[in-house]
């Protein structure tokens, strides 16, 4: 299935604005953070020592015919087109 | 109260807004009855303060400690090229009391902190988080749900900007969303159409949520992106476990203003 990835704010620079990844069928947000963070520097903006995303970093899920969500499980299944959005705090005033 | 009456020039100054079937004379009275916080004199803190004097705001209270610098000018509207080396709070208090003589502007140069953070609110009906740091945020999060009163979230970085309005016992607040996260504080770049963009969503959230209209952006973040011209809406969920506003934070009467719109 095919999943679009969005960065936002300063972690454009780190990683991408958007980009279309491939994934299996059954995959969920957690191979899809896998798969975007392939450089120990991605890792640690994103997950924590145990691989878990991060309470501070705020992972969000646009489906089709649906309002955008924030993800409260690296468990959540994905499905062909959804947008997955992953941002942070930004402070800047 | 006689004080909060409209006067001959009031009703002519803002002959435009009363007009609005939202607004009226009525909601005019609660602008003018309406106090104010603001935390931050620079890029948010500036088109904030000029959209609220000149709707009428009763008394506006501005907090900030810094200088004016040049840096700031790309952005910070309120401070001119003149203000250099000036307290940002002098250089504000002049300007909005020229723009609109009417309102109440209260300027006070001190840090926002732990120690001072209630104090300075004192008994203002909501704050406009108009910081430049997470900790401050967070502390404004945290004093807005201790003292019962809405805070106006907004931030930004480059061409884009969120922002969110927080009612304590009711709405996700700025802990539920990004539970204490603080991005790497270095000098963070922005151009000053954002802090604009942002700055007066802030105020309409303010101006709504006084008068009592509209559909406030709660348990919402908005995300500006001014490269695409896209907004975008989040939901964003109470945390019950939220270290803020969690169960553990007593119930209190909502004082001030009621908002008669939607949550």
């Amino acid at each position: 299935m095919k999943i679009k990835v969005k960065f936002y704010a300063d972690f454009k620079k780190m990683f991408f604005e958007e980009q279309d990844i491939e994934l299996g069928d059954r995959a969920k947000i957690k191979d899809l953070l896998a798969q975007v963070c392939d450089t120990d520097e991605r890792r640690k903006e994103i997950l924590d020592s145990s691989g878990k995303v991060k309470p501070s970093v705020v992972v969000v899920l646009k489906r089709d015919f649906e309002d955008s969500k924030v993800v409260d499980s690296e468990y959540a299944g994905l499905k062909d087109g959804d947008v997955v959005m992953v941002l942070r705090a930004v402070f800047g005033g | 109260m006689l004080r909060d009456m409209l006067t001959a020039n009031e009703l002519e100054r803002y002959d435009r807004q009363i007009m609005l079937g939202e607004l009226g004379e009525e909601g005019q009275r609660k602008l003018k009855q309406a106090k104010v916080f603001i935390a931050g004199c620079g890029g948010l803190g500036s088109p904030v303060a000029i959209y609220l004097a000149v709707a009428g705001v009763g008394t506006i209270r501005m907090v900030d400690s810094d200088t004016v610098v040049l840096s700031n000018l790309n952005r910070q509207i309120l401070h001119w090229e003149s203000d250099i080396s000036r307290k940002k709070v002098d250089s504000a208090i002049e300007k909005l009391e020229r723009l609109n003589p009417d309102v109440r502007i209260e300027v006070i140069d001190e840090r926002i902190d732990e120690a001072t953070a209630s104090q300075l609110v004192g008994d203002c009906n909501l704050i406009v988080d108009a910081m430049d740091n997470m900790p401050t945020r967070y502390l404004l999060n945290r004093i807005a749900i201790d003292k019962n009163i809405p805070l106006f979230h907004g931030a930004v970085y480059g061409f884009e900007g969120r922002a969110m309005t927080i009612i304590p016992t009711k709405t996700s607040c700025l802990w539920c969303l990004y539970q204490g996260g603080i991005p790497p504080q270095e000098k963070f770049p922005v151009i000053g159409v954002t802090p604009a963009v942002i700055g007066c969503i802030q105020a309409t959230e303010v101006i709504k949520y006084i008068v009592g209209a509209g559909k406030l952006l709660t348990d919402r973040l908005l995300i500006y992106d001014g490269l695409g011209l896209l907004f975008t809406e989040v939901e964003v969920h109470r945390d019950s476990n939220c270290k803020h506003c969690g169960p553990s934070v007593k119930s209190k009467e909502l004082r001030g203003f009621s908002h008669g719109g939607t949550i």
